[in-house]
C-alpha cells in the first residue's frame, strides 16, 4: 500500500501551496507545452530539456517533494523505455541517418536513440510537473480551478458543474477506497492470504477475495452517498453558492505573469529558432575555445 | 500460547508529514489461557496494538513474541545485527542502550517468525468483519481460511462445518450466499471464517459492535466457550459490562501507552478520572448492596445470575 502515494497532497505551507490553484493549473499547462517543443536540433533540444529540468527541480525543491518519492514514481518507466527503444530502433526513419553503432550488422540509428530519449525526458518532466501540482494543491481546490477554467463552456451547454462534481466525488473517494482496500487486505491476510508471494493460483484467489468485497462496499457507499445528497436536496441544475471562494491575490498575479513569461520565452525561442540555434553553437564554440 | 510485548514502539509513516506515533514502549505479557480485555479511548492505540500480534503491522522498535516466534521490525538476524551496531555506536544515549540491551537479551530467547505459521496460530477478527465476505456460498467462504494454509479441501470443509456449528448456523446456511444474510448472520459467518483456522490465540476487535443485545450476548457466550476450550482470548471493547462479565485481565490504554494492567474488579473498585469509563450498573448495584450491609463477595459476582444466586444463599443462610 505504501507505493500508492502517487501525487498525494503534502500538507506543507510553501509559496506553491499558497498559490491560487487556477494559476498553478495554468503554470502546469504552460510547462507541458514547453516540454513538447522540438527545435529540430539534437544538442539544442538537450540543452532546452536541461533548462526545463532545472526549472522543474527548483519547483520540486520549493514544493518540498522528496526526490526519493519522485524516483519511486519513475521506476516503472524503465520497462516502457526499453519497449520504446526497441520499437524506435525497428521502425524509426528520418532524414538524419547517422548510424550510432551496429549490433550483428543491424544498424542502430542515432535518431532512433535520440527520439527515445526525448520521449523519456518528456515523460519524466510531465510526471514531475504533475507531482508538483498534486502535492501542493488539495484535490478539491483542483476541481474548483478546473470548474472555473471550464466555465465558459457553459455557453454551449456543456455540463461543467456535473463534470466537476463527478470529479471531486471521485477524488474524494480515492482515500476512502484506499483505506477500505487496506482494511480488507488485512482481514484477508489474517485468513492466510499472501498478497506478495505464493503461487499464481493462490494469488488469483487472494485478489478475488479483495476485489469482491471492495466492489460490494463501493456500490454500497455510492448508494448511500446518492441518498444522502438527495436527502439534502441536491439538484445538479440548481443555482449554487460556494462555501469556498477562490481569491486572486497580488502574489497570484505575480505567479501568473511569471508563468506567462516562461511560456512566451519558450515560444519566442521556437519562433526564432534558426538564429538562436546558430548563436547557441557560436556560444559553445566560444566556451570550448576558452579551455 | 502467551503473547508478550517487549519494549514495542510503533510509528505510522515515519519521517513524513503524516508521521504518527501510535505506540510507546509497550511491555506487557498476555498470559496463556487468559481472557484479556483491552480498553481505552478511540485513538489510544488498541487496534494498532492487536495488529502487531499477527504481523499485519510490524513494530518500529522492540518486538512482540507469540509462543516461540518473535515479530521484529526487520528480519530476526538483521535486527540483532542492527542492535549490536547501535550498542557500539557512541552517539547512542545510555538510556537507549539500556533499552536495546534488554530487548536483545529477550530477543535471544526467541526465533524469527514465519507469516503463515504465525497467522495460523493467531486469528484476528476485525471490527465489522462482515466486509471480508466474498465467496458465493457461506461454506466456501468459511473454508477459505483453512484452504490458504494448505489444508486439504475435505479437511477445510470439515473445519468450516465445525466452525459454523460453533457460531450457531446449521446446514441450511451452507449453500446460501453470504451477501443475502442479515447483519448478525454475516457477522457469524465472518467470525466462523477465523474460527475455522482453529487459532490458539483469538484476537477480537469489538466483536459485538452494532449487534442487537441478544446477538451480542450469544456472541460473547460463544467466545467464552472457545476460551473454556483453552484458547487465549484478547478482546478490544468499549463495553464495560462485557469486561466485568467475561474478562480475567484488563489492559487500559491511553495515548499509545499502557497505563494500567489489572483485573476487572480491581479496575472498577478504583476508577481513575482520566480513564473516563463508566462503572457497569451491576457492579455499582452490588457496591450499594455491600455499603448497605449485605455481606457479598464482590469478586465472585460477574453477572446477574451470580448476583441472584448469591442473594438466594444469603437469604437461605438467614
Amino acid at each position: 500500500m505504501k507505493n500508492i502515494s502517487l501525487g498525494r497532497y503534502l500538507p506543507y505551507n510553501t509559496v506553491l501551496h499558497r498559490l491560487d490553484p487556477r494559476v498553478k493549473l495554468f503554470g502546469l499547462i504552460s510547462f507541458m507545452v514547453l516540454v513538447f517543443f522540438s527545435f529540430g536540433d539534437v544538442w539544442f533540444n538537450f540543452a532546452f530539456y536541461a533548462l526545463v529540468l532545472v526549472l522543474v527541480l527548483i519547483a520540486l525543491k520549493i514544493a518540498k517533494v522528496k526526490l526519493k518519492s519522485l524516483v519511486r514514481q519513475l521506476k516503472p518507466l524503465w520497462f516502457m523505455v526499453v519497449f520504446l527503444l526497441i520499437i524506435n530502433i525497428i521502425s524509426f526513419r528520418s532524414n538524419d541517418m547517422n548510424i550510432l553503432f551496429k549490433i550483428f550488422e543491424y544498424p542502430i540509428y542515432a535518431a532512433a536513440v535520440y527520439q527515445t530519449f526525448y520521449i523519456l525526458m518528456r515523460l519524466i518532466l510531465m510526471i514531475s510537473l504533475t507531482m508538483v501540482l498534486t502535492s501542493t494543491t488539495k484535490p478539491l481546490d483542483l476541481t474548483f480551478a478546473l470548474e472555473w477554467i471550464m466555465s465558459p463552456l457553459k455557453i454551449i451547454h456543456f455540463p461543467v458543474h456535473e463534470v466537476a462534481m463527478t470529479m471531486s466525488l471521485a477524488l474524494r473517494f480515492i482515500p476512502t477506497l484506499l483505506d477500505e482496500t487496506g482494511r480488507i487486505m488485512k482481514a484477508q491476510e489474517s485468513r492466510g492470504v499472501d498478497f506478495s508471494g505464493g503461487k499464481l493460483s493462490e494469488k488469483v484467489r487472494g485478489i478475488v477475495s479483495l476485489i469482491v468485497p471492495l466492489f460490494n462496499s463501493a456500490f454500497m457507499r455510492s448508494d448511500e452517498l446518492a441518498n444522502a445528497m438527495e436527502a439534502r436536496g441536491y439538484n445538479p441544475q440548481g443555482k449554487r453558492t460556494k462555501y469556498r471562494m477562490l481569491k486572486f491575490a497580488p502574489s497570484d498575479l505575480f505567479g501568473f505573469i511569471l508563468f506567462t513569461m516562461i511560456l512566451t520565452g519558450g515560444i519566442l525561442l521556437l519562433v526564432f529558432k534558426t538564429p538562436i540555434i546558430a548563436s547557441f553553437y557560436e556560444l559553445i564554440a566560444l566556451i570550448s575555445g576558452l579551455f | 500460547m502467551a503473547v508478550i510485548f517487549h519494549h514495542l514502539d510503533f510509528v505510522y509513516s515515519p519521517r513524513s508529514p503524516f508521521q504518527y506515533d501510535a505506540l510507546h514502549d509497550i511491555d506487557i505479557e498476555i498470559k496463556e489461557g487468559s481472557f484479556t480485555a483491552i480498553i481505552g479511548h478511540t485513538g489510544s492505540g488498541k487496534s494498532t496494538l492487536i495488529q502487531q500480534i499477527n504481523a499485519l503491522l510490524t513494530p518500529t522498535d522492540g518486538f512482540v513474541s507469540v509462543g516461540k516466534e518473535a515479530v521484529t521490525p526487520i528480519k530476526y538476524k538483521k535486527y540483532l545485527k542492527t542492535i549490536d551496531k547501535k550498542l557500539k555506536n557512541k552517539k547512542v544515549t545510555i538510556e537507549r542502550k539500556n533499552r536495546l540491551n534488554s530487548i536483545k537479551t529477550e530477543l535471544l530467547k526467541y526465533e524469527g517468525f514465519k507469516k503463515k505459521s504465525l497467522r495460523s496460530k493467531v486469528g484476528v477478527v476485525f471490527q465489522f468483519p462482515e466486509y471480508q465476505l466474498f465467496a458465493d456460498t457461506v461454506l466456501k467462504d468459511v473454508a477459505f481460511g483453512p484452504r490458504n494454509f494448505n489444508v486439504s479441501e475435505q479437511d477445510a470443509v470439515e473445519a468450516a462445518k465445525h466452525a459454523l456449528e460453533l457460531v450457531g448456523l446449521d446446514e441450511t446456511y451452507y449453500e446460501r450466499s453470504p451477501f443475502d444474510l442479515s447483519g448478525g448472520e454475516k457477522r457469524r459467518v465472518a467470525i466462523a471464517g477465523i474460527l475455522a483456522l482453529r487459532p490458539q490465540v483469538l484476537v477480537l476487535d469489538e466483536p459485538t459492535a452494532g449487534l442487537d443485545p441478544l446477538n451480542a450476548k450469544q456472541m460473547m457466550n460463544l467466545f467464552k466457550k472457545i476460551h473454556d476450550g483453552g484458547t487465549t482470548i484478547i478482546l478490544v471493547t468499549h463495553d464495560m459490562d462485557i469486561v466485568l462479565q467475561y474478562a480475567s485481565n484488563v489492559i487500559v490504554m491511553k495515548d499509545g501507552r499502557i497505563i494500567e494492567e489489572t483485573t476487572p474488579h480491581a479496575l472498577f473498585s478504583d476508577i481513575k478520572e482520566d480513564y473516563s469509563l463508566e462503572v457497569p450498573a451491576l457492579y455499582a448495584f452490588i457496591r450499594q448492596l455491600i455499603d448497605n450491609g449485605a455481606p457479598l463477595d464482590i469478586n465472585k459476582i460477574r453477572n446477574v445470575d451470580d448476583l441472584a444466586a448469591a442473594l438466594v444463599t444469603l437469604r437461605g443462610a438467614k
